[in-house]
């Protein structure tokens, strides 16, 4: 955080709504990218991106100013996709996680009105996504985009670090597989699509 | 055949001694499940990579500003009706209060009206009591009245009474034109 955002955020603290503007202008960008991965769709990002600043406009007197605000701000936006997601898939959702059907039919995709770019890429990836339980999708998600270390992670989504550890390798495994499956169906709809790949040593 | 540790070197980002290198390297040439594995593993992480931060339509933050606008409004209407209802609830309670006090008012009043009906209706009964007595009296009178004298006895009776009359009333009139009087 630059100088500027912590002076519009004590002057937030004061219920300045304008200085809390330049601070969603500032951040809009990773929150609204984090509830995109998250949820798969332009217009429920929107407004999941609205709400974790509305929260955080109005809950200002509980962050910790010395913490990160970003971190915080990305805490708010993921415990908010983790619940609407659970809300959303509710009637195969279990308790936990655990059991959850991971391959889902993708998302129709965002409204033509919003000015974002929708490649093929962004839809395997969504695709990919889809099949994650909420909560692996957040440690994914805030490690590949937010290269957030486990201990980032472990505290921004109030886990152990040993349990973004175990989520991590679970959700790699379930999203290495979907690919398999993706692949395999394109094969079946266009036989030229998928390449052989020959024998390659990993590159660790 | 065992496909662990080799599952877990090639999906964990952790670094691998040499000799776990060189192991997860043989079993990679003679396991295909695994060598599946670890490519998919490798393009689902190189398709992340590529993929840029995803930006909101452009005037996110004004539509935050009138979102949060909007909400302060509804918060307030919210406030509004609760007010009102609030208002409702005394004014429902003042009501209630004074149905109460000008019940017991009421009542109050309703104990003295018993007396005072009671106080009526034994008037009016004693009032019908003495009405029937003379009802009774007359119809005694009426009944043995014409027994007492003869039909003509009768007649004759009526037309002295009424040759009396006659007479009392033609001196009071000759009496009143008489002057020096009035
Ligand atoms: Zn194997």
């Amino acid at each position: 955080m630059n100088d500027n955002e912590a002076i519009w955020l004590a002057q937030a603290r004061e219920g300045e709504k304008d200085a809390f503007s330049h601070i969603v202008e500032a951040y809009q960008r990773p929150v609204f990218s984090l509830c995109y991965r998250m949820l798969g769709d332009a217009g429920d990002a929107e407004d999941a991106a609205q709400e974790t600043f509305l929260r955080a406009y109005r809950h200002l007197n509980r962050y910790d100013p010395g913490r990160s605000f970003a971190t915080w701000l990305l805490s708010i936006a993921s415990h908010y996709c983790i619940d609407r997601l659970r809300k959303r898939r509710l009637p195969s959702f279990s308790i936990d996680d655990e059991e959850y059907d991971w391959w889902q039919p993708p998302d129709p995709g965002p409204s033509p009105e919003m000015a974002l770019v929708m490649d093929e890429k962004q839809t395997r990836i969504r695709q990919l996504l889809d099949g994650l339980a909420p909560r692996d999708r957040a440690v994914v998600v805030l490690h590949y985009w937010y290269e957030y270390s486990y201990e980032e992670i472990a505290d921004t989504l109030a886990l152990s670090e040993s349990a973004v550890k175990s989520r991590l390798y679970r959700a790699r495994r379930a999203l290495a597989e979907s690919w398999q499956l993706q692949e395999a169906q394109m094969e079946i709809l266009e036989p030229d699509h998928v390449e052989r790949i020959p024998y390659e040593t990993p590159a660790f | 055949m065992r496909h662990q540790p080799f599952e877990t070197w090639l999906l964990f980002d952790d670094p691998l001694t040499p000799d776990q290198a060189r192991a997860l390297d043989e079993h990679l040439r003679a396991c295909e499940t695994c060598r599946a594995l670890g490519h998919s593993w490798r393009s689902v992480a190189s398709l992340f990579q590529a993929s840029p931060d995803l930006e909101p339509a452009p005037g996110f933050a004004n539509r935050w500003k009138a979102r949060l606008v909007q909400e302060d409004q509804g918060v307030l209407t919210a406030r509004y009706r609760w007010q009102s209802w609030i208002t409702l609830i005394l004014i429902a309670n003042g009501v209630s209060l004074l149905g109460m006090l000008l019940g017991m008012t009421f009542f109050d009043t309703f104990d003295s009206l018993t007396e005072i009906l009671l106080v009526l209706v034994y008037r009016l009964t004693s009032l019908l009591t003495v009405i029937n007595i003379f009802q009774n009296l007359l119809a005694i009178l009426i009944r043995t009245i014409p027994g007492l004298l003869s039909p003509s006895g009768w007649a004759i009776l009526a037309l002295i009474v009424s040759s009396g009359s006659l007479l009392w009333v033609l001196s009071m009139a000759r009496l009143a034109r008489m002057p020096g009087r009035a």
